[in-house]
């Protein structure tokens, strides 16, 4: 693997109970890259995700952050490297302002220099910044996830399902803002159903099928792969 | 959740005088006492349930350790009563620490453990095995030390510190984290929050006041068997008194021991059967429609409860 990979993936499998949800994914990304990964439901990639981001330790293989063997670190711990995430189901402190919530994630960074109210402005949060998380609409509690993550400072952000749920014109808005945070370095790693929606983020993309890796390549081509056609179209 | 800085001054102020006052227009100290001791506590459920989650049903373990370690303290030590308190909290402390690997349970088996770790400690101190150590089942008795001008105040001062620690949870980052990790740990980690950690600090806090209100209480009693100390009732008392006005607020904890506490005075010692039946009735009535107690009311009329 090249030595300017930020996130290395090798052989990763996953178990629950005698479920194998990955059965030895391997996947690398350069620092400041995109890379897409798609695949129908249930084919792993939010277990992927969870792996990752120290939400789930793997039962073998291991995941490498700039260098480092971070397998099994806690999410706290992969926080302060530079690793977050947004979620597929939005998890926002309900109880606490869309503010507050960035503010938890400025106050246990270590690395962040961000201001909450410029992280909330650039997600499109400004207005709504003094109300309760549990009373922002899911698109809206969404992008607050995206804020908090942002609020870290990350390296290396894992976006789950971003577009599932928003409007044709806010699709095009979160895919542009995911498109200057990867211009401004920001190394993405993209779950997405919506192929118009990721094909506007990156070129390349993982496809994954029953918790394996079964395409790495560019968008375009996996749709003339013939693998790929078998698993989205099945044969 | 941010205030002004005069506002927890004011509700500090009004605090110290409402404890100082007491007294002069109330004349049953031991009720008062009892009162205060169902304050404390009802906070300390308070900065572990409001904060994290966490239902410790166990809680009555650490006032009744804070008991012992206060009266052993006293009766072996020849310790000043305020020493014993001191140390009381402490023993209460060092369980919470011993006993903080509960927290990687999740709900509902974190208060199953959590209750039988107070019972197995109940089980030892009443141990007539270890008569020599902590006087077995014939319990506790202190010689002259009784002084109820003296306890009244400690306990007054030990609640008046539970206050001060609930406002400053309220409003600072650490109670901010708090919040996060109940409303949602896994984000909360994302967010860097050391979820752990965090539970714990709320656990030993809330350990330590129950352990210094069971030493004040013991003070007070001078007298006392071990079951009296390590009944369930007090943690049912505390958590019921909680709830019913609203965890994660400093007034609905107070609100509900006040009201829950002096009806159990009004109709509880003289017609016990009647109280037992209305209690029953009000816990079933609170978690069918008031799961967020009192304060909750409050709440979805747009008034911001303290």
């Amino acid at each position: 693997m090249s030595s300017d990979a930020l996130l290395e993936v090798d052989g990763v499998q996953k178990n629950f109970g005698g479920f194998p949800a990955l059965r030895g994914v391997s996947l690398s990304l350069a620092r400041g890259s995109a890379l897409g990964l798609v695949g129908p439901n249930g084919s792993g990639k939010t277990t992927l995700l969870n792996v990752i981001s120290g939400i789930y330790a793997p039962n073998a293989g291991s995941v490498r952050l700039g260098g480092r063997d971070v397998t099994g670190r806690p999410a706290h711990a992969l926080s302060r490297l530079g690793l977050n995430r947004t979620f597929q189901v939005p998890k926002p402190f309900g109880s606490l302002t869309a503010r507050q919530n960035v503010d938890v994630a400025l106050a246990h960074s270590r690395r962040s220099r961000r201001k909450a109210e410029d992280v909330l402005a650039f997600v499109g949060l400004g207005e709504v910044a003094d109300r309760e998380a549990s009373s922002l609409n899911t698109a809206q509690q969404k992008l607050l996830d995206l804020a908090r993550a942002l609020a870290t400072d990350p390296e290396l952000l894992l976006v789950d399902e971003l577009g599932a749920g928003l409007s044709p014109a806010d699709l095009d808005l979160v895919a542009g803002k995911l498109r200057a945070l990867n211009q401004q370095g920001i190394a993405l790693l993209v779950v997405e159903h919506l192929m118009g929606f990721l094909g506007q983020v990156t070129e390349s993309v993982v496809v994954m099928n029953a918790g394996q890796e079964i395409f790495c390549g560019k968008l375009e081509a996996a749709a003339g792969d013939p693998q790929v056609v078998e698993v989205f179209l099945g044969g | 959740m941010r205030r002004p800085q005069w506002v927890n001054a004011a509700i500090l102020a009004a605090a110290a005088l409402a404890l100082a006052l007491l007294p002069h227009v109330y004349g049953n100290q031991a009720l008062l006492f009892q009162l205060m001791v169902y304050l404390a506590l009802s906070q300390g459920v308070n900065v572990l349930y409001g904060f994290t989650g966490y239902l410790p049903f166990g809680y009555v373990g650490f006032f009744g350790i804070g008991a012992y370690g206060a009266s052993l303290a006293m009766l072996d030590l020849h310790a000043a009563p305020l020493v014993g308190i001191a140390l009381g909290g402490s023993a209460a402390l060092l369980l919470g620490l011993v006993l903080s690997p509960l927290l990687r349970l999740s709900g509902a088996y974190f208060a199953i453990a959590s209750l039988a770790a107070s019972q197995a400690i109940y089980l030892v101190i009443a141990n007539p095995a270890l008569q020599n150590v902590t006087y077995g089942p014939y319990g506790i008795q202190l010689a002259n030390q009784f002084d109820p001008a003296a306890s009244y105040w400690t306990m007054a001062t030990i609640l008046f510190l539970a206050i001060a620690v609930v406002l400053y949870i309220r409003r600072s980052r650490f109670g901010m984290a708090l919040q996060a990790v109940r409303d949602d740990p896994v984000s909360a980690a994302m967010a860097g929050v050391g979820v752990v950690r965090q539970r714990i600090s709320a656990w030993m806090i809330s350990a330590a006041l129950a352990g210094a209100v069971g030493g004040a209480f013991a003070w007070q009693t001078s007298v006392f068997y071990p079951d009296a100390v390590f009944t369930l009732s007090i943690s049912i008392f505390a958590i019921v008194f909680a709830l019913f006005g609203g965890v994660g607020t400093l007034l609905g904890p107070i609100f509900g021991t006040i009201v829950l506490f002096g009806m159990y005075n009004a109709i509880g010692i003289s017609d016990p059967q009647y109280f037992q039946l209305i209690y029953g009735l009000l816990i079933v009535a609170l978690v069918i429609f008031l799961p967020d107690g009192v304060a909750s009311l409050l709440r979805r009329r747009g008034i911001h409860v303290l």
